[in-house]
């Protein structure tokens, strides 16, 4: 039961784990984990599947990212050239994929990213992402607004910049 | 009230008060820089939802599919007692008396009724139209030794969505079992014969001495909740029905 019920969550969990990694495969691998982690606990009975869902993605997104950084300066160390090697690919391939939405989103603090993936993608009201992401309805609602501002920004400066 | 980026964000998602959200549109109104920058902030989650969704033209991962297509063979085990279960389980504790096997893991269902029963079907058969006397005169939680020294037993008895009568029951052979489900449909105006419905083959251990719960019911639950169309009948409900011969309503 809970699996038909993911079945119909997934193409939103996917955009949601896209939105947030800015990589297709970065991306098809969060939704992997987020699925395998849904399925192997339970779910608390206080929360929606699909809040529950979305908080997961989000959640081991958040992990994710912190090791990263943790990756990334241990390679600015000499001594562990070998991860500057991996960097240097994932620089390329994030290079190639990278767009002005993704750029945008990618300048964004992770709690902005997440809170407009699930406005934007998801359609969740504040009552919703509140309660998804665990903080208060008005952090939500300016954190939000915050985004938003910073990706009009980022979105309209660029053209001005080429005619410039 | 002060219009800036976090009101039209909110008045975007309509999450403002009645009375601020007529303010703003009140604003919006008369102020030409004021709706420009509300297109502006609504055209970024439009980009966001747009661009997202290319992932969609990707295909889902083999991995993501086989994890939940490897839960649906769970989840049989997952549906909590609908209400069905609550008119059968009376019986399944009388079941368990007699239940001395223990299911290993079934067949799939679909299995027709030509693989498990070989001469259903045909006119005459002798297997099958045992099974069916059986239907039609046993009550539930009763088990009926049938000529061919089969051994029938029904569980319970309803209404499918079709509007037919059907029974579900398991059936013991000498080396297998089988749970089922079977319904009494009428064809050209005679009064109707019991068909397949759904079958899956249990493997029957017999324990002698070690008498283990027949679980085999259960793995039919699915098929149940979807064929179901109320509750099951309770007994003296059953008791008419065997009466009169399942004649359909």
């Amino acid at each position: 039961m809970i699996k038909n019920e993911l079945t119909s969550l997934v193409p939103m969990i996917r955009r949601f784990a896209y939105s947030l990694t800015g990589s297709m495969p970065d991306a098809d691998d969060l939704l992997q984990n987020t699925i395998e982690r849904v399925l192997s606990r339970r779910v608390p009975d206080d929360v929606e599947l699909t809040k529950w869902v979305f908080r997961v993605c989000r959640n081991l997104w958040i992990d994710e990212f912190r090791s990263r950084k943790v990756r990334q300066i241990a390679a600015q160390q000499p001594e562990l050239s070998a991860d500057q090697i991996v960097d240097g690919e994932n620089a390329i391939h994030s290079e190639m994929e990278l767009d002005r939405v993704n750029l945008a989103m990618e300048q964004l603090p992770s709690d902005q990213r997440s809170i407009l993936s699930l406005v934007a993608i998801q359609g969740m009201s504040y009552k919703e992402v509140a309660e998804t992401l665990e903080i208060p309805m008005g952090t939500v609602m300016s954190r939000l607004a915050r985004a938003r501002t910073a990706l009009c920004h980022h979105l309209n400066a660029a053209p001005k910049r080429i005619s410039a | 009230m002060k219009i800036n980026d976090d009101v039209l964000s909110a008045f975007l998602d309509a999450e403002l008060s009645d009375a601020e959200m007529k303010t703003v549109r009140e604003k919006l109104a008369e102020d030409q820089t004021l709706s420009d920058r509300l297109a502006e902030l609504s055209a970024v989650d439009d980009q966001v939802a747009a661009r997202y969704a290319e992932i969609d033209a990707r295909p889902l991962p083999e991995s993501v599919s086989a994890m939940l297509a490897s839960e649906e063979a769970h989840s049989a085990k997952v549906i909590a007692f609908p209400l069905w279960r609550r008119a059968q389980r009376g019986l399944q504790e009388q079941l368990q008396q007699h239940a001395g096997m223990a299911a290993a893991l079934a067949l799939a269902i679909g299995l027709g009724a030509g693989q498990l029963f070989p001469s259903a079907g045909s006119g005459g058969n002798n297997e099958w139209s045992a099974v069916a006397q059986g239907l039609e005169n046993t009550p539930s939680g009763v088990t009926a030794a049938l000529d061919n020294g089969n051994q029938l037993t029904p569980r319970l008895s309803f209404v499918n969505q079709q509007g037919l009568y059907c029974r579900q029951f398991q059936l013991r052979e000498s080396s297998r079992a089988s749970e089922n489900i079977a319904c009494r449909a009428a064809e050209n105006g005679d009064s109707g014969s019991w068909q397949l419905a759904a079958s899956i083959q249990l493997a029957a251990i017999q324990r002698p001495g070690n008498y283990q719960t027949a679980s085999g019911g259960s793995r039919l639950d699915s098929a149940l909740d979807e064929m179901m169309d109320g509750e099951a009948f309770d007994a003296n409900a059953e008791k008419a029905l065997i009466a009169e011969h399942w004649v359909n309503r």
